[in-house]
């Protein structure tokens, strides 16, 4: 089943109502944008590479 | 939102998006294709996930001989910027060879050198990705000067900030010269060349073939010339070699490393079995420095070029020290020009940016022969004496086997200036080994005895019973310590530790004068 741009954004703001210990009638969105994979993560997806940022402790 | 916001924000959306539109669809398949990724998308892969900031992004070029201004060029031909890696802020630039094959012209460099200053104001490190044709012809002796910027701010920036050149395409000509400044440079396996002169004009003015990869790829530049300090198979791989190099470097000549904690090691038990007490035998020097570094924290620099000197960075007890170490597996570990030159920029490299240096010791000599002699063996030797002379940084040395003549004055000896010096019970401290001593200042008693073998064998008895152990050197005030290999972690640690502040400066001078 494919979701919505709607129902995606509506599963977000529940995830974070919870994250936040609020209800989620009491969240009001002030802005909203939507984000896209980057290039970089396009053409890692697209050739299939094992990739994994270095990050301190690794 | 009125019209008018509306068609300026429409403005400068349609703006933005010929800017990341770099050289177009086709030619970034181009760079896809051969295996390199985009300029911005470089800057990705080095800065933490979404830090990356562009700074003048529309800065274009202002020339107009050979129909430029006519001609499209995006950023022209270079992406500069900050964020953060490991949270912490740095700068960089990266080449795009989409729009004019990364070609270096005057607004180009303004855009680094910009970089370049902010990344001195803010005392943060500097990243140069490099993949360009070269100097941008049409616009002459502006492109000259626009590198001439970069070198000078390369040299001015030396050892106040950490600066890394990252080859990932073509570096030829006069560009080569600021990675060449640069602290370290990373290179690719397949997509990476640095040359002065490529194979064309190599062939025309000297008759010579060479392959591009032959003339300056990564094997070339990593083993034989030293050129380079790392390489690694692919872009990403390449750029996450960065990140993990400066998690070891402060921010700058006025900062510290960051403390990372790890797994402690303490296998020092194990250090007796991993070097053998006969001097002759050999064993891999980087089995000594896992035994007691935090696990798996050293990070070797240049691993393949001199490997009879083997140097890098570790942590222990998630503190940086910068290790130099003699590799008893090539060469016996005797000091020779690449492994003096190698040691001698890495001591500096410590030194400038407060990193402690623990070195280990075991060196039969200066290599001899005519080749060494002829190539300069004294002048690049005395650039190690100098490097550990100079060095106010706490230095600390563990003498694990052989130290002889001029080789172990220059392994950060007690006169040299080291802190604090431990020696193993088979360190052998001494001008020379017994057979040539003895063949020097036992010749006429072994020439005069009626069995001059038995003689021989006598004088060397008494030579290595009197010169061969670190006692002498104990009793002399040159080795602080005797210490069993068992200990060396805890004793390394505590002398690290009680010259943690320690304050040493040098004369007032403009600089001193090392051999070059």
């Amino acid at each position: 089943m494919e979701l919505t741009m709607e129902q995606i954004a509506a599963m977000a703001i529940a995830s974070i109502a919870e994250e936040m210990q609020e209800d989620v009638k009491q969240l009001r969105i002030v802005s909203f944008r939507e984000v896209h994979q980057s290039s970089l993560e396009q053409y890692i997806a697209d050739n299939q590479i094992q990739y994994k940022k270095y990050q301190l402790g690794d | 939102m009125d019209e008018r916001w509306q068609s300026q924000i429409e403005r400068l959306m349609k703006k933005r998006e010929e800017v990341y539109a770099a050289g177009g669809a086709e030619r970034i398949a181009k760079q896809h294709a051969s295996g390199k990724l985009t300029a911005r998308e470089r800057m990705e892969a080095l800065f933490d996930d979404g830090t990356f900031v562009e700074i003048n992004d529309m800065l274009s070029s202002r020339a107009t001989d050979f129909g430029m201004d006519k001609k499209k060029k995006p950023g022209d031909g270079v992406i500069t910027g900050y964020g953060k890696i490991h949270g912490r802020v740095a700068f960089a630039s990266s080449q795009d060879f989409t729009v004019g094959g990364g070609a270096l012209g005057e607004a180009h460099a303004m855009k680094i050198c910009r970089a370049m200053d902010m990344a001195m104001d803010m005392k943060a490190p500097f990243i140069s990705v490099n993949d360009s044709g070269g100097a941008r012809i049409e616009e002459g002796i502006d492109s000259l000067t626009g590198y001439a910027d970069i070198f000078y701010r390369n040299t001015i920036a030396s050892g106040v900030i950490p600066q890394i050149s990252v080859i990932l395409g073509p570096c030829a000509g006069g560009a080569c010269y600021s990675p060449a400044i640069c602290d370290y440079i990373f290179m690719t396996e397949k997509n990476s060349q640095m040359y002065i002169t490529g194979p064309a004009v190599v062939k025309s003015v000297t008759g010579e073939v060479i392959s591009a990869a032959d003339l300056g790829g990564a094997a070339v530049h990593s083993a034989t010339s030293g050129v380079a300090h790392f390489v690694y198979p692919d872009d990403l791989s390449c750029l996450n070699g960065v990140r993990e190099l400066l998690g070891y470097l402060p921010q700058s000549n006025e900062d510290t490393s960051l403390v990372v904690p790890g797994v402690p090691v303490d296998n020092c038990a194990s250090l007796a079995d991993i070097v053998p007490a006969d001097s002759k035998r050999a064993y891999d020097v980087r089995d000594v420095i896992a035994a007691f570094v935090d696990a798996e924290s050293f990070f070797e620099v240049q691993p393949n070029f001199a490997r009879n000197i083997v140097v890098g960075f570790a942590r222990i007890e998630g503190k940086t020290v910068g290790i130099v170490a003699n590799q008893s597996a090539f060469m016996a570990g005797s000091l020779e020009i690449n492994a003096s030159d190698k040691g001698a920029r890495f001591i500096r490299f410590c030194d400038c940016f407060n990193i402690p240096l623990l070195t280990l010791v075991d060196v039969p000599a200066f290599l001899p022969g005519s080749q060494q002699e002829h190539n300069g063996i004294i002048r690049h030797g005395a650039k190690m004496l100098f490097a550990y002379a100079e060095a106010t940084v706490p230095k600390v040395s563990v003498i694990m086997r052989k130290a002889y003549g001029g080789a172990y004055i220059a392994m950060n000896s007690k006169g040299l200036g080291a802190d604090v010096v431990f020696a193993w019970p088979v360190a052998e401290i001494a001008v020379m080994g017994a057979a040539g001593a003895v063949a020097i200042i036992g010749k006429r008693a072994i020439d005069a005895a009626a069995d001059p073998d038995a003689k021989r064998k006598e004088l060397v008895d008494e030579y290595n019973d009197k010169f061969m152990n670190p006692y002498v050197a104990a009793e002399h005030g040159y080795v602080d310590e005797v210490i069993l290999p068992d200990e060396t972690r805890q004793k390394v640690l505590a002398a690290f530790d009680m010259l943690a502040e320690k304050k040493k400066a040098l004369p007032v001078k403009k600089h001193g004068n090392i051999p070059l």
